[in-house]
C-alpha cells in the first residue's frame, strides 16, 4: 500500500498572551512533534483522552489551523518526500528544498493554494447539532462544498446532493427541512453527506459517534464501512472510546499530551501494548461481560497541563515503571518490528539489549 | 446480599402535558432498590431513565406530572409514599436519604460559588445541629483547657504565700479549698462564653428568630471552622489530592474528573441510604471513568449506601452492577442478576441491545426502526414494531411485568404471563 498523508514532526502551538501589550508568555503545546503515515484505504485510529491534542491533529492535517513547524505531505510522490526529510536534515537552508516543500508540504501553503485541497479532504465534527447551520435547508447545507468549490451549481448541485443523500441513507424529502427537524443520527448523515459531495479522498472522522445512541452507533458505523469501500476512502478515525476504534480502524495510534507514544496494527494494539500508558488506557475500558470484572484502577491522577509537559518522557509522573532517565530524556518514537512503533525507554532499553 | 427493599416503585405513571401533545413518559414503571446493592438503568435516550430518577425525589419538572402510582421509602428518617410527602418530610429526604449526582458535574455546580460554600451549603441544611455541636465542644475544650492552667497556676501561687498570723492563714485554707472545688468542677460544668451560648442556642431553637437575630452579633469562628473541618473531611474521602487547597478552588478552575468528585462528595456528604447516579461519568475519559467507578464502589461499601446508576454504556453496568433494568419507551422490561442479564437475557430487546455491543472482527449490529414518538405510543407492547418476535397479542394487550425466574423479571407475551 501507498501513503496517503504523511506527517513529519508536525508541531502547533497556541499562544497565550499576556501583559499590556498582549505579548506571547506562554504556549499550550496542543501538538508537539508528531510523525506518523496513512496509507491509502485505510481507517487509522487516533486516541487519546481530552485534551491531548487528537482534534487539533486532526484540524491542522486539514490545514484549518497553521502548524509552527514541521511538514504535511498529502498524495506527494514518494521518492519527493524522502529527498524532502532528507534535504531538512542535512541542508536545510538549500533553495532546492524550499522549491520542493513550496510545492509539495502543504504545511507551506497559504490562502488559495489550500482552496483545491479543501475537495480533496473533508472532516466530519463531533456534534452535527453545531457543525450545521441552524438557518440553511438540507439541500444548500449540503451543496455548499459545491458551489463554494465551483464544481456544480443548480439543477446539476441538486442532483448530485440527492445521490449523496439516498447513499447515506436519507430520502429526498430531507431536502427542503431544516437540521432540527432531524434526530441525532440523521442529522450526523447529513454532516457525512455534506463532507463526501464533493468526493474527497480522505476524511476526518473527530468523535461522530460520541453524540449518538448505542443503536444509532451501529447504523453510523456501518454507513461509515460501506462509504470507505463505495468510494475508496481514507480515514481518520479520531475517538476516545476505544472498543469502536478496535473495530473500524486498521491502524491505531495512542497520542498523549501532544505526542504519539505508541502506534501499531490494531491487532498489535490491542493485544500486546508495550506503553505502560497503553496499557493503562487499554485496561480502563469497561468490558461487557460481568464475569471479567476488573477492580483495579490502572491509572491515578490526570493528565498534566500541556502547557507546562513534564520534562523528559511527558508520561513519567504517572507511570509505574518510571526510571532516573524518563526524567531527563524524552524518549523517541521507535520501530519494535512489525512496525510497531513505541516511544518508552524502557522497552527500547530492552530492545538495545 | 439482604434481599429488603428501600425504594419501592410501583405503577409509576408521569405525564408531560406539552404543546405539542400528551408525553406520556413512563407508563407504568416497576422497580425496587434492595438495601446497599448497585441497581444498572439501561436504555436509550429518552426512554425515560431520567424521569424515573427525578420521580423518585419527586422532582420532576413541569409541564411534567405524576399522574399515577407509588414510591415507598422504607428505610432512612422518612418513610412513605413520596406522591403524599409534605414539602418539609420532602425537604428532609431530599440530599440526606436520597441524594444525586448528575452527568454534567461542571453545570451542575454554581460557578459563582467556591468549592467550600457549595459542599457547606449541603451540610447547614442537614447537618448543622451536629456541626454546631462540634463546635460548642471544641471551644468548652479550649475554655477548660485555659480555665485549668489559670487555676493551676492560682494553687501555686497560694501554696508558695507565707502566713503570719491565724486569720490570715484561715483565709489561705478557704481560699484554697475553693480553688480545689473549682478544679474538679471545671469538667462537669465548663465555662462558656458568647460563641458557646449563641452555639447553644442556634441548637436548641433552631427555627426561632430572636436567636438568629442574636447570632448575627457573632462572628462564629468556631461554626466556620468546624464546616471547613468537616468539608475537607468529605473531599478527603474521595481521594482529592490537596484538599485544603480544593477546598477554596472555584469550579472553573477544576477538570471534569475533579469536578465529578466534588459533586460525588456533596452528594455522599450525609450518608444518604439512597444515592442516584444519573450517567456521571459519561463525558469523562476512560482512565478517570474507572477511578470514578471504583471510589463509587467503595464508598458504597463504606457507607452500605444502595445506588441507582443510570447509564446507555453496558460495559460500565458489567463492571460495577448488581442487578439491571432496561427500559425502552416509558416502561421497564427486564430486570434481573447481572449475570443472568448477559448470559440469558429474554426481552428482544434486551438482546438486541447486547447484540449492538461491538465487537472486533464482526459487522456492527444495530437494532433496526426508530425509538417511537411517546406523544403517541403504540397499543399493546411498545416495541412491537422493531421486534423480530412480533404477535398479533403483542399489537393489543400490553404485555404484564412478571416474574419468569426467581428473581428474573420481564415484561413480553413470549414468556407468557397473563393469566
Amino acid at each position: 500500500m501507498t501513503n496517503l498523508l504523511q506527517l513529519s514532526n508536525l508541531k502547533k502551538h497556541y499562544p497565550i498572551l499576556g501583559g499590556i501589550l498582549k505579548r506571547r508568555v506562554a504556549s499550550v503545546r496542543a501538538v508537539d512533534g508528531v510523525s506518523l503515515t496513512i496509507q491509502r484505504g485505510e481507517c487509522f485510529g487516533l486516541v487519546g483522552e481530552s485534551g491531548c491534542g487528537k482534534t487539533t491533529l486532526g484540524k491542522t492535517v486539514l490545514r484549518l489551523f497553521k502548524p509552527d513547524s514541521g511538514s504535511i505531505f498529502f498524495d506527494a510522490p514518494e521518492d519527493v518526500v524522502e529527498e524532502i526529510i532528507r534535504l531538512k536534515q542535512k541542508d536545510p537552508q538549500s533553495r532546492r528544498l524550499r522549491a520542493l516543500r513550496g510545492q509539495y508540504d502543504i504545511a507551506t501553503y497559504h490562502g488559495a493554494d489550500l482552496q483545491p485541497l479543501r475537495r480533496k479532504m473533508q472532516i466530519v465534527y463531533q456534534d452535527p447539532t453545531t457543525s450545521l447551520d441552524p438557518r440553511m435547508l438540507v439541500k444548500d447545507v449540503i451543496a455548499e462544498p459545491l458551489v463554494a468549490q465551483g464544481i456544480a451549481g443548480g439543477e446539476e448541485a441538486k442532483k448530485l446532493v440527492m445521490e449523496i443523500l439516498e447513499r447515506v441513507g436519507m430520502s429526498d424529502r430531507a431536502l427542503y427541512r431544516f437540521p432540527h427537524e432531524f434526530s441525532g443520527g440523521q442529522r450526523q448523515r447529513i454532516a457525512i453527506a455534506r463532507a463526501l459531495v464533493s468526493r474527497p479522498k480522505f476524511v476526518i472522522l473527530d468523535e461522530p459517534t460520541s453524540s449518538v445512541d448505542v443503536s444509532v452507533r451501529a447504523q453510523l458505523l456501518n454507513l461509515f464501512t460501506d462509504l470507505q469501500r463505495e468510494f475508496g476512502l481514507t480515514y481518520m478515525f479520531i475517538s476516545h472510546d476505544l472498543s469502536i476504534v478496535e473495530c473500524i480502524s486498521h491502524r491505531v495510534a495512542i497520542m498523549y499530551l501532544g505526542k504519539l507514544v505508541e502506534y501499531a496494527v490494531t491487532d498489535e494494539i490491542f493485544h500486546n501494548p508495550l506503553h505502560p500508558y497503553s496499557q493503562a488506557l487499554i485496561a480502563s475500558v469497561p468490558v461487557p461481560d460481568p464475569t471479567r470484572r476488573k477492580r483495579r484502577v490502572p491509572l491515578t491522577g490526570e493528565v498534566p497541563s500541556p502547557v507546562n509537559p513534564p520534562v523528559g518522557c511527558r508520561f513519567h509522573p504517572r507511570c509505574p515503571i518510571a526510571m532516573d532517565i524518563c526524567k531527563k530524556k524524552e524518549p523517541e518514537l521507535l520501530d519494535v518490528g512489525k512496525e510497531h512503533y513505541v516511544a518508552c525507554h524502557a522497552i527500547n532499553s530492552s530492545i538495545e539489549a | 446480599m439482604s434481599q429488603e427493599s428501600i425504594v419501592d416503585v410501583r405503577d409509576l405513571e408521569v405525564k408531560f402535558y406539552t404543546y405539542a401533545g400528551i408525553v406520556e413518559a413512563l407508563d407504568g414503571v416497576n422497580l425496587s432498590i434492595k438495601k446497599g446493592e448497585i441497581l444498572g438503568l439501561v436504555g436509550e435516550t429518552g426512554c425515560g431513565k431520567s424521569v424515573t430518577s427525578l420521580s423518585i425525589m419527586r422532582l420532576v419538572p413541569p409541564p411534567g406530572k405524576i399522574v399515577g402510582g407509588r414510591i415507598l421509602y422504607k428505610y432512612g428518617s422518612v418513610q412513605g409514599n413520596v406522591l403524599e410527602m409534605s414539602d418539609h418530610s420532602l425537604r428532609k429526604l431530599r440530599g440526606k436519604d436520597v441524594s444525586m449526582i448528575f452527568q454534567e458535574p461542571r453545570a451542575y455546580l454554581n460557578p459563582v460559588y467556591s468549592v467550600e460554600d457549595q459542599i457547606g451549603e449541603v451540610m447547614l441544611v442537614h447537618k448543622k445541629e451536629e456541626i454546631l455541636q462540634n463546635a460548642v465542644s471544641a471551644i468548652e475544650k479550649k475554655l477548660i483547657e485555659n480555665r485549668r492552667i489559670a487555676l493551676e497556676k492560682q494553687r501555686v501561687r497560694l501554696e508558695k504565700q507565707k502566713t503570719r498570723n491565724k486569720k490570715d492563714k484561715m483565709k489561705l485554707e478557704e481560699r484554697r479549698a475553693r480553688l480545689e472545688k473549682e478544679i474538679s468542677k471545671l469538667a462537669s460544668k465548663p465555662p462558656s462564653n458568647f460563641e458557646v451560648r449563641i452555639y447553644k442556642r442556634l441548637i436548641r431553637s433552631p427555627r426561632s428568630r430572636i436567636v438568629a437575630f442574636q447570632a448575627r452579633f457573632s462572628r462564629k469562628r468556631q461554626f466556620k471552622k468546624e464546616l471547613r473541618k468537616e468539608v475537607v473531611r468529605v473531599l478527603r474521602s474521595v481521594e482529592i489530592p490537596d484538599p485544603e487547597r480544593v477546598a477554596r478552588m472555584y469550579p472553573h478552575e477544576l477538570s471534569g474528573g475533579m469536578a465529578q468528585r466534588i459533586v460525588i462528595s456533596m452528594a455522599l456528604s450525609c450518608n444518604p441510604t439512597l444515592l442516584i447516579a444519573d450517567e456521571p461519568t459519561t463525558n469523562l475519559d476512560v482512565t478517570v471513568q474507572a477511578q470514578i467507578l471504583n471510589l463509587i464502589v467503595t464508598l458504597k461499601k463504606g457507607l452500605g449506601s444502595s445506588i441507582l446508576y443510570i447509564t446507555h454504556d453496558l460495559g460500565v453496568v458489567a463492571q460495577s452492577c448488581e442487578r439491571v433494568a432496561v427500559m425502552y419507551a416509558g416502561n421497564i422490561i427486564e430486570t434481573a442478576d447481572v449475570f443472568e442479564t448477559f448470559s440469558n437475557p429474554l426481552h428482544p430487546y434486551t438482546r438486541a441491545l447486547l447484540r449492538s455491543i461491538p465487537r472486533p472482527g464482526e459487522p456492527f449490529r444495530s437494532i433496526p426502526g426508530f425509538v417511537p414518538s411517546l406523544v403517541n405510543p403504540l397499543p399493546g407492547c411498545r416495541f412491537h414494531d422493531r421486534c423480530e418476535y412480533a404477535m398479533e397479542i403483542c399489537r393489543k394487550t400490553k404485555p404484564p411485568f412478571f416474574e419468569v425466574k426467581p428473581s428474573h423479571y420481564v415484561a413480553c407475551h413470549l414468556y407468557g404471563g397473563l393469566k
